[in-house]
């Protein structure tokens, strides 16, 4: 029995889930704003209770690593590589754009995950989608995780000459930039959130494959500098 | 016997310790981020962040190491949950409750200047109360009465700069880098302490102290004089700090009747103001307690040991407690 947790806190909410074997047996998304810590441990607490399960019983840990909002994102990668570490168990970064285009796998247009990285910028990636013969969806990234202006993202998204699903709650944010567009459909709010469930099955999957790395070895994925370090290269020290 | 993690990550040192009962000091690891920080001359939040991030576990593991205890062995964690940087205090408190939510222990979240209040303690645990302690620091200036665990009283605090930032502000402006403390205290032996007559901002005034307008009167001077060696501003200017400090730390002594005197925070490391606060305590029969350099930094056996104190007055913190840059001292008045 293979028993693994999921914590993504780098949007302004916080999402767990726990799943067994590939089942998921259950998941919650809490609006955390900037108290990520304050609900984060508790949340935690009761999804163990409620599923009948202690810390000690897991196997692998899931963490959304961003790109997101430095504070919050360390909130939950630091919770992660802590328990791991202390349980010796493997820790299974993945990317917070992931699993908010995961969803959209059977869609077959290509999917635009979006998270806002205020300053007027993105944080960005695209995937093609589709399903095989047999069924089974597909989902391939075209690009890395990418930060920039939504404008930027938009012209390179229209360049592709192809039909564009985009989600994530940087697609409500930017919503008057994204909208006008034949061949861009804006996803609902209901995909702005990125789910625990789709990040603890993807772990799972990465922990079958062998991707499990050693707990202290996860970073979050910030793509930015601080602004002091980008400030000391413009002075060219 | 109770064994404690205590962990701190406020600004700018990664830090773990195992203390037991609140007085045994079984390991105390300390990771600095000062060459970090250096060549932007003081301490930049989200750089700090990160470094705490990246070492966090290493440092609790060596601490357990060192203490020779196990994780399950733990009957408590605690860390530093304010006053400090938000993203930094964060990486600490999120390490503390994971740790807590593993083990099913208690958490303990551990105000930063209780933690300093009770270094003293870790040196001399017979000490009489009330002392009168001097926490000084990069963030911080005040005297405080300390008549037990959780008994404070704010006698007096700096109304702007801390001393620890002023004398980074006179050590950038000699250029002699970041941080200013120990180079001003090193240079400054070599230097005349009465070349200039730097104020004493504030002396006859309470005992809240200001440090904005000495800094200024030093800046001015090294315009005025550039080739006045930096040895005698550096030691004018730490004679007229150490003054202050020593004089008002007296002043509080007298006023609540303490027998003893001590010194706590990163300043608590100068020479100068240790070997003054030495010097004056004799001089008035009282003691002088100057915890140990390690004690007196950042430092996470000071978190442990303060979280001892506090799961037994209040019991463990809830889960749901985050950080809190800007936390109070709680007091009695």
């Amino acid at each position: 029995m293979t028993t693994v947790l999921g914590i993504d806190t780098a949007t302004s909410h916080v999402s767990i889930a726990i799943a067994v074997d590939g089942v998921i047996l259950g998941e919650s998304s809490l609006p955390a704003d900037r108290r990520h810590a304050e609900v984060l441990t508790p949340a935690l607490t009761l999804l163990f209770a409620e599923a009948g399960l202690r810390p000690k019983n897991l196997d692998a840990i899931g963490v959304g690593i961003g790109p997101g909002l430095f504070t919050g994102l360390r909130v939950g990668v630091t919770t992660a590589m802590t328990m791991g570490h202390a349980l010796g168990v493997p820790v299974l970064p993945v990317s917070t754009l992931d699993i908010l285009a995961i969803p959209h796998a059977r869609d077959g247009r290509v999917v635009a995950s979006v998270l806002d990285a205020r300053r007027k910028e993105v944080f960005c990636a695209t995937y093609r989608t589709g399903v095989l013969d047999h069924g089974d969806p597909v989902i391939e990234r075209l690009t890395d995780d990418e930060v920039g202006s939504a404008q930027e993202f938009l012209d390179r998204l229209l360049q592709l000459g192809e039909r564009v699903l985009v989600v994530g709650g940087g697609a409500g944010v930017y919503a008057e930039v994204f909208a006008g567009h034949d061949s861009i459909e804006v996803a609902g709010p209901e995909y702005s959130i990125p789910s625990g469930g789709v990040l603890v099955l993807r772990a799972s999957r990465d922990l079958e494959n062998g991707l499990g790395q050693l707990a202290d070895s996860v970073r979050p994925r910030y793509l930015r500098k601080s602004d002091a370090e980008l400030n000391w290269n413009k002075v060219g020290k | 016997m109770t064994t404690i993690l205590g962990i701190e990550t406020s600004c700018d040192e990664t830090a773990a310790a195992v203390v037991v009962d609140g007085l045994d000091i079984r390991s105390n690891v300390i990771s600095t981020q000062v060459e970090l920080h250096a060549r932007y001359g003081g301490v930049v939040p989200e750089v700090a962040s990160r470094a705490h991030l990246e070492s966090i576990n290493a440092v609790i593991t060596r601490a357990l190491d060192e203490a020779g205890v196990s994780l399950g062995e733990l009957d408590a964690v605690a860390a530093c949950h304010g006053p400090g940087l938000a993203g930094a205090l964060l990486v600490g408190v999120s390490a503390g409750k994971a740790l807590a939510l593993v083990l099913d222990v208690p958490y303990v979240g551990v105000h930063h200047l209780e933690a300093h209040l009770h270094a003293a303690w870790l040196e001399d645990p017979s000490v009489e109360m009330p002392m009168a302690v001097l926490l000084v620091s990069g963030g911080h200036t005040m005297i405080v009465s300390m008549e037990g665990t959780g008994r404070y009283r704010i006698l007096g605090q700096t109304v702007d700069d801390a001393a620890g930032e002023a004398y980074d502000k006179v050590a950038r402006a000699l250029g002699l880098g970041y941080p200013g403390g120990p180079v001003i205290d090193r240079i400054a032996k070599d230097g005349d302490p009465r070349a200039v007559a730097f104020p004493r901002p504030m002396l006859n005034e309470g005992l809240d102290f200001s440090f904005s307008g000495l800094k200024t009167a030093v800046m001015l001077e090294i315009r005025r004089n550039p080739d006045r060696p930096a040895h005698d501003i550096a030691a004018s200017f730490q004679e007229a700090v150490v003054e202050t400090l020593v004089y008002k730390l007296e002043k509080a002594a007298d006023q609540i009747g303490a027998r003893t005197l001590v010194l706590g925070g990163g300043v608590a490391a100068n020479s100068r103001l240790r070997a003054r606060v030495a010097e004056v305590a004799e001089k008035s029969g009282r003691r002088a307690l100057l915890p140990r350099h390690d004690l007196c930094t950042d430092n996470g056996a000071m978190i442990a040991a303060a979280a001892h104190f506090r799961l037994i007055s209040d019991g463990p913190t809830s889960l749901d407690d985050g950080a809190t840059p800007g936390l109070i001292l709680p007091t009695i008045g």
